[in-house]
C-alpha cells in the first residue's frame, strides 16, 4: 500500500538546498506583495530573535515602511561592529522578483543556519543588512494597478512630467480592465503590421510591398487631458536609481534624476542609515532583467582604481559560474551610462564593493542565448508561452471602444512575465543569486595576526615584529576609500603589562624592512590605510620594558584579531 | 566628513577697545523679530521653510499686493555665503523698503501688484550667527560638526587669537623653506615667490593659531560645518572643505531648493553673494560647453545677463570692480545651471566700489586688488589691516613669527550705517530689472466660418517683451514650465485640427512668435472661442473670438 501523505515533521528523504523543516514556512515559487513580504519579515523576526532584528528606516510617501532586517549572530559581539554586507531589492519596483531574492536570502540564512556550519560561521563573523523593498509603494502599484512588466519603475509621488501644471494627468488606461497594460492595434491594411504566421498573438512588421493588417497605436490608453497626446504624463517620472550622490547629474543630462541627490526621501532614509555604518564592506542590489552581474562605474568619464577593479573581477568571474547565463559586465562600458546610480555611491562615497544583479535571463527560456537582447526574442517568448506557459502569457486581442480612435483591439504580453521568471524558475533564481552574495560576503576582508616575533636587542630593548594579514579577496579599504579617507584606518596596537615605552613603530611590505614607513606619532598604535586582499603587512616596534606582549588588529570593515607572545 | 554632533554657538563678546565688524547688524533674534514685525503688514507674510539644526527658522517673506499666487515671482536670497552677513541685511532691508513704499501709489506698488517677491533673507541662519562671535573670523559653515581634514577626528585643530586682538588673521614665519615673500610694491602684502622672476621664498604663511594636534599642520580642522554655498549640486566639490557629505546634505540647501522647484512662477533669482555676476556678467565659454552638463552661460542668455548688468551698474557705479570668486556647489550658479532661471548675483558692496582719492598706479600688478585696498586703507586711515607684529610662538621657538593681515569680515560687510542706502540701490535696480520681462500678446487672431458649423481659428502668440519666455538654460534644463495655449469651445465642439490645449515652443524676445490654427466643428449658433495663453512665470494673455466690438469711448 502506498502512503497517501508524508508527515511534514519527519521528512523521509531530505533534498539538498532549502531546509526541509523551517520554523517559518515560505513558498518560493510565487511573488509577495508588500503586506505578504512584511508579514514574512515579522514572522522571521519572531521565530529567530537571537539572529535577526526588524526595524523600519521610516515611512514612504504612501505610508508604507522601509523595512530593514539585520541578520547576524547577536550573541557574538556588537553586530554593528562586525564587517557587514548590504543587500537591497527592487529600487525599480516593477523588477519584482528582486524582493523575493532578498526575502529568500533572509529566510535561508535564518532557517538554514543550524544545518550549514558555513552559515553559522558567517553569521558569527558578519552582519547582513537587508532592505528587501526599496520602493514599496510602487510594488503594490505594480501588483494591484494596471501596469506592464516595465512599470512602475518610478515612485508614486505625483510629478508633472510635461510641466503643464497638472500632475500625472495622462497615464495609460486599462481599457479592457484586466490589470495589465498591453498594446492597442486597429485594423488597417496600410498600418504596416500583421499577425505572426506561427504565433498569431504576436505582431510583426510586413515586408516592403506586402499588405498589412494592423496599425499599432502604442500602450493601452486615451488622451485624458485633451492635449492630443496619449499617455504623456503617467506615474512619476523620476528614477530612484538616478538619485544617488556620486556623479549625480540633473535630468537634462541623466533622465530620471530628480531635484538633487536623495531628493527621493525613501533613498535618503537608506543613505542616512548607510552613512552611519562604516562597517559595511560589501553590497548587492537586485534589479531585473537580462542576467547580468554589473559593477561600476556607471559613467565612462569616471574610473575605479585598478586594484578595486581586480576585486570585482575575482568575485564576478565566480559569480558567472554560480549564475549560468549571467554575464559579468561594466555598467558604463557594457550596458549604458548611468549617472547617480546607487552602486556608484556605495563604491565611490562609502568605499563599499557592490554589485547590481539584473535578475532573470532569457537564456533560461531554452538554456541558450537567443540574441534577443535583455528580454529575449519575441519568437522565443512566444514559443516559451506556447510550450511552457500553455498560452497564459498573452492577453488575447479583444475589441474595445476608444474615445479617440474608435474601435480598436487590445492585447499583448501580461505584466507578470518578460522581466520576471515564471514560478518554476523563481526559486532557482533566488537561490543562485543568494549563493553569489554569500560568497561575496564570505570574501569581505578578514584580518588575522599570522605571527608575532620578539627579538631581544640587549638591556630592556626588544624588537617586536608582527605579520598582519587579510585572509580574503576584498581589501580592508578599497582604493576609493583610501583616496577620499572615507573610513578610519586599521589599527595595529602593541600592549603589555611590563611594556614601558614604544620607542619606534614602523611598517613594511617585505620582511626585511628595507624601505620602512615610520609612524612618529602614537607609534604604539600603527595606522594602516589598508590591508590588500589576500595580503599582509609587516609591523615592527622597538619597545622598552619586557614581554609578554599582546598585539591586536582592529579593522572597521575587516574585523579584529589578537595574538600574545610568550 | 560630517557627523551629527552639534555645537550650537553662544556668542562671546569682543575685547575692549575693538568693535566687532558686525556692530549694528542683526543677530538671529533681532533678525527674526524684524521678519515677524514686517509680516504684520498686509503686503507681507512670513512663513518658515524649515528649521536649522539649531532650530533657527529659515524664514520666507512673501511680498505681494493682493493674491500672491498665479502671477510671476522674483526670488531674492540672502545669507548665501555666511560671512557676507550684509547680504542677509540687504535682503531684509529691501523687503522692508518695498513694503513701506508699496503702501502708496507708485512704481513699487505696481511691482508688488504685477509680481510676487519672495525673500529668503537668511538662508543659513546657524552659519550666519557664527560670524557674530569673537574672536572675529569668517565662518562659512553651519553648526554641523565636521572633520575638515578628513583624519577621523572632528574639529581638533581650530585657529587661536594668539595676539589677543580679537581677530583671527595670519601668521608669517621667517623660513627660507617657505614659499612666500613680501610684495615688492607693499611689504604688508604676502605673495608666493615666483622662481621665474628670480624670487626665492622667505616666509611660511599660515592662519593664526597653534598646531593643536602636533601634526605639522596649522588650524586645518576647526570643525567648521557645511557651507550653504558649497552644498548645491552644480559643480559640487565632493569630499571638499565645507561641502558636506553630499550635495544637498543640509536642511538649508534642501528647503531652499525645494521651495524653488515648488514655485514654477519664479521668473528669476537675485541672490546676495560674493560671486557677483551683475558687475562682471558671466561670459560664454564654448570649451566648457562640450560636456553633456553645461558649465558656461549659454550664448543666447548672454545678452540678457548684460542687460541686467547695465541696469545694475547704473545704480552701483563702482569705482573699481574686483574679480569675483568662482563657485563650487554655489547657490547662484545652481539657480541658473540647474534651476534654469536667470540668476543674478550681487555682492552689494566692496570697499573698492567706493571712490577714494589717489588710487596709485602699481608696476607689479600681482594681487592688484589687495594693493589698491591697502592704498585705500592708508588714505582712509582705516584699521582694516592689522600690521604685522612679532609674537612668541610655541611651535616655532627659534623663528621670527609675526601676526597680521586684513581683518576678517570687514571687506564683505560695510559699516551698518550704510546698509539702508545700499539696499535702496538694490530696490531701484529691482524696479528696473522687473521691467525686463517677456510680454505675451495675441496678434492676427481670426475666426473664419467654413460653413456647416465648421470654423477655422487662427492666432499668433508674440513675445513683444525683452526676455525670452524661458531663458536658454531653462530650455535645456526643462525646469521652467512652457507656455500653454488653451482654447475654450462651446459644449460638444469637435476638434478637426488642433487640440484643446497646446504646449508652445519658447518665444524669443523682441518678437518671437507661435502660430496656431484650429479647425473646430460646433452646433452652437454664433459660437465664442476663448483663448488663454499662460505659464506660471509669465504674465498670461486672454482673448475671445470673435473679438467684442471696441467699447465706445466714455462720453465726456
Amino acid at each position: 500500500m502506498l502512503a497517501t501523505s508524508v508527515s511534514a515533521a519527519e521528512p523521509s528523504y531530505e533534498s539538498m538546498g532549502a531546509p526541509a523543516e523551517p520554523k517559518v514556512a515560505a513558498q518560493w515559487n510565487r511573488f509577495h506583495d508588500y503586506k505578504q513580504s512584511t508579514d514574512l519579515l515579522h514572522a522571521l523576526a519572531k521565530a529567530h530573535p537571537e539572529f535577526c532584528r526588524l526595524r523600519t528606516l521610516g515611512s514612504t510617501y504612501g505610508k508604507r515602511q522601509m523595512w530593514l532586517m539585520t541578520i547576524s549572530d547577536f550573541s557574538t559581539g556588537d553586530v554593528d561592529e562586525k564587517p557587514a554586507f548590504w543587500i537591497d531589492g527592487a529600487i525599480h519596483a516593477n523588477e519584482i522578483q528582486a524582493v523575493e531574492v532578498v526575502l529568500y536570502t533572509a529566510w535561508f540564512l535564518l532557517e538554514g543556519r543550524e544545518h550549514h556550519q558555513s552559515l553559522k560561521t558567517l553569521l558569527k563573523d558578519r552582519t547582513f543588512y537587508l532592505v528587501p523593498m526599496m520602493s514599496p509603494d510602487s510594488r503594490d502599484a505594480h501588483f494591484y494597478k494596471a501596469n506592464t512588466t516595465h512599470s512602475p519603475r518610478t515612485g508614486q509621488r505625483p510629478f508633472d512630467d510635461d510641466r503643464d501644471g497638472l500632475l500625472d494627468e495622462d497615464g495609460p488606461d486599462d481599457l479592457n480592465r484586466d490589470g495589465h497594460i498591453t498594446q492597442m492595434r486597429i485594423r488597417d491594411r496600410n498600418g504596416g503590421w500583421k499577425s505572426h504566421p506561427k504565433f498569431p498573438q504576436l505582431m510583426v512588421r510586413v515586408e516592403k510591398g506586402e499588405q498589412g493588417q494592423f496599425r499599432l497605436l502604442g500602450q493601452e490608453g486615451v488622451d485624458n487631458d485633451g492635449d492630443g497626446k496619449v499617455n504623456e504624463d503617467g506615474d512619476g517620472y523620476y528614477d530612484p536609481n538616478r538619485d544617488w550622490a556620486w556623479f549625480w547629474r540633473p535630468s537634462y543630462v541623466q533622465r530620471g534624476a530628480h531635484r538633487y541627490p536623495f531628493s527621493i526621501p525613501e533613498n535618503r532614509l537608506v543613505a542616512d542609515f548607510v552613512k552611519t555604518r562604516p562597517n559595511i564592506a560589501g553590497g548587492q542590489s537586485y534589479h531585473n532583467a537580462g542576467g547580468m552581474i554589473l559593477y561600476g562605474p556607471g559613467r565612462k568619464e569616471d574610473t575605479f582604481a585598478r586594484s578595486d577593479k581586480a576585486v570585482y573581477d575575482a568575485l564576478g568571474k565566480t559569480g558567472e559560474q554560480i549564475l549560468p547565463g549571467y554575464r559579468y559586465m561594466n555598467i558604463a562600458h557594457d550596458l549604458y551610462p548611468v549617472s547617480g546610480g546607487e552602486t556608484d555611491w556605495f563604491h565611490q562615497m562609502r568605499g563599499v564593493f557592490m554589485f547590481t544583479n539584473e535578475l532573470f535571463t532569457p537564456f533560461n527560456y531554452f538554456r541558450e542565448h537567443d540574441n534577443g537582447g535583455i528580454l529575449g526574442s519575441d519568437d522565443n517568448k512566444a514559443r516559451f508561452d506556447k510550450y511552457l506557459l500553455f498560452g497564459d502569457g498573452f492577453v488575447p486581442w479583444k475589441k474595445v471602444d476608444h474615445p479617440q480612435y474608435g474601435e480598436v483591439e487590445v492585447g499583448g504580453m501580461k505584466k507578470s512575465w518578460g522581466r520576471q521568471p515564471p514560478s518554476f524558475l523563481l526559486e532557482e533564481e533566488c537561490h543562485r543569486n543568494m549563493a553569489f552574495t554569500l560568497y561575496h560576503a564570505e570574501q569581505m576582508p578578514k584580518v588575522a595576526i599570522q605571527s608575532v616575533d620578539v627579538k631581544p636587542l640587549g638591556k630592556d630593548l626588544f624588537e617586536v615584529t608582527a605579520i598582519v594579514e587579510n585572509e580574503r579577496i576584498t581589501p580592508t579599504h578599497s582604493a576609493a576609500d583610501v583616496k577620499h579617507r572615507i573610513t578610519p584606518p586599521d589599527l595595529v596596537e602593541i600592549k603589555g603589562a611590563k611594556l614601558k615605552r614604544v620607542v619606534l613603530g614602523m611598517t613594511a611590505d617585505e620582511p626585511f624592512f628595507l624601505r620602512p614607513a615610520e609612524q612618529p606619532k602614537t607609534p604604539a598604535i600603527i595606522k594602516l590605510k589598508t590591508i590588500a586582499g589576500n595580503n599582509h603587512v609587516y609591523v615592527r616596534w622597538l619597545v622598552e620594558g619586557a614581554g609578554p606582549f599582546e598585539v591586536s588588529v582592529k579593522s572597521i570593515k575587516g574585523g579584529a584579531a589578537t595574538a600574545k607572545t610568550k | 566628513m560630517t557627523s551629527t554632533f552639534l555645537f550650537c554657538l553662544t556668542i562671546v563678546s569682543l575685547g575692549a577697545g575693538e568693535s566687532h565688524p558686525l556692530t549694528g547688524y542683526d543677530d538671529y533674534d533681532a533678525y527674526l523679530a524684524k521678519t515677524q514685525k514686517l509680516a504684520e503688514d498686509e503686503l507681507a507674510t512670513a512663513t518658515t521653510l524649515g528649521l536649522s539644526d539649531c532650530d533657527r527658522e529659515i524664514v520666507l517673506l512673501t511680498l505681494s499686493r493682493g493674491e500672491a499666487k498665479n502671477k510671476p515671482a522674483i526670488l531674492i536670497v540672502g545669507g548665501v555665503y555666511a560671512p557676507h552677513v550684509a547680504g542677509s541685511e540687504y535682503a531684509l532691508r529691501m523687503a522692508k523698503q518695498l513694503v513701506k513704499a508699496g503702501k502708496k501709489a507708485g512704481p513699487i506698488r505696481t511691482l508688488l501688484t504685477d509680481y510676487t517677491i519672495y525673500v529668503i533673507p537668511r538662508s543659513s541662519p546657524d552659519a550666519t550667527e557664527k560670524n557674530f562671535a569673537s574672536p572675529v573670523r569668517e565662518h562659512v559653515g553651519n553648526e554641523r560638526s565636521t572633520d575638515d581634514d578628513r583624519d577621523f577626528t572632528f574639529g581638533e585643530d581650530p585657529c587661536e587669537d594668539l595676539n589677543e586682538d580679537g581677530f583671527i588673521t595670519q601668521m608669517r614665519v621667517r623660513d627660507d623653506a617657505g614659499e612666500w615673500i613680501t610684495h615688492p610694491e607693499d611689504d604688508r602684502l604676502m605673495i608666493k615667490a615666483d622662481a621665474k622672476k628670480g624670487e626665492r621664498g622667505r616666509y611660511r604663511l599660515l592662519t593664526e593659531g597653534v598646531d593643536n594636534d602636533g601634526d605639522d599642520q596649522w588650524n586645518e580642522d576647526a570643525g567648521d560645518g557645511v557651507s550653504f554655498n558649497r552644498n548645491f549640486p552644480f559643480k559640487y566639490d565632493a569630499f571638499g572643505a565645507a561641502a558636506g557629505a553630499n550635495q544637498a546634505s543640509e536642511v538649508e540647501t534642501r528647503v531652499v531648493a525645494d521651495f524653488a522647484f515648488d514655485h514654477p512662477e519664479i521668473a528669476w533669482v537675485l541672490s546676495f553673494t560674493p560671486e557677483d555676476n551683475l558687475l562682471k556678467p558671466w561670459k560664454h565659454d564654448a570649451n566648457k560647453d562640450k560636456l553633456p552638463e553645461k558649465r558656461s552661460v549659454q550664448s543666447a542668455d548672454v545678452a540678457g545677463y548684460e542687460a541686467f548688468s547695465s541696469l545694475y551698474k547704473e545704480q552701483l557705479k563702482p569705482a573699481i570692480t574686483p574679480n569675483a570668486p568662482a563657485g563650487h556647489g554655489s547657490f547662484s550658479e545652481w539657480a541658473y545651471f540647474h534651476f534654469g532661471r536667470f540668476s543674478l548675483a550681487a555682492r552689494g558692496w566692496h570697499p573698492l566700489y567706493d571712490k577714494f582719492e589717489e588710487a596709485p598706479e602699481f608696476k607689479d600688478k600681482r594681487e592688484i586688488e589687495s594693493l589698491q585696498r591697502l592704498a585705500q586703507i592708508d588714505v582712509e586711515q582705516s584699521s582694516a589691516f592689522i600690521d604685522w607684529k612679532a609674537i612668541d610662538h610655541p611651535d616655532f621657538p627659534n623663528k621670527r613669527v609675526e601676526v597680521g593681515g586684513f581683518k576678517p569680515l570687514i571687506d564683505l560687510n560695510p559699516p551698518a550705517a550704510r546698509l539702508d542706502e545700499i539696499a535702496e540701490k538694490h530696490v531701484a535696480f529691482l524696479l528696473e530689472a522687473a521691467k525686463r520681462t517677456p510680454k505675451i500678446v495675441f496678434r492676427n487672431s481670426e475666426i473664419t466660418s467654413l460653413g456647416g458649423g465648421i470654423y477655422r481659428i487662427e492666432t499668433t502668440l508674440i513675445n513683444i517683451g525683452d526676455l525670452a519666455s524661458i531663458c536658454e538654460m531653462g530650455k535645456i534644463t526643462r525646469t521652467p514650465y512652457p507656455l500653454q495655449l488653451k482654447i475654450e469651445t462651446p459644449e460638444g465642439a469637435m476638434f478637426l485640427k488642433g487640440h484643446a490645449r497646446t504646449t508652445t515652443s519658447v518665444l524669443a524676445p523682441f518678437g518671437g512668435s507661435h502660430k496656431q490654427t484650429w479647425i473646430i466643428r460646433t452646433d452652437a449658433a454664433e459660437p465664442t472661442f476663448r483663448l488663454h495663453a499662460y505659464a506660471p512665470m509669465v504674465k498670461g494673455a486672454k482673448i475671445a473670438l470673435p473679438e467684442p466690438p471696441p467699447e465706445s469711448p466714455p462720453t465726456p
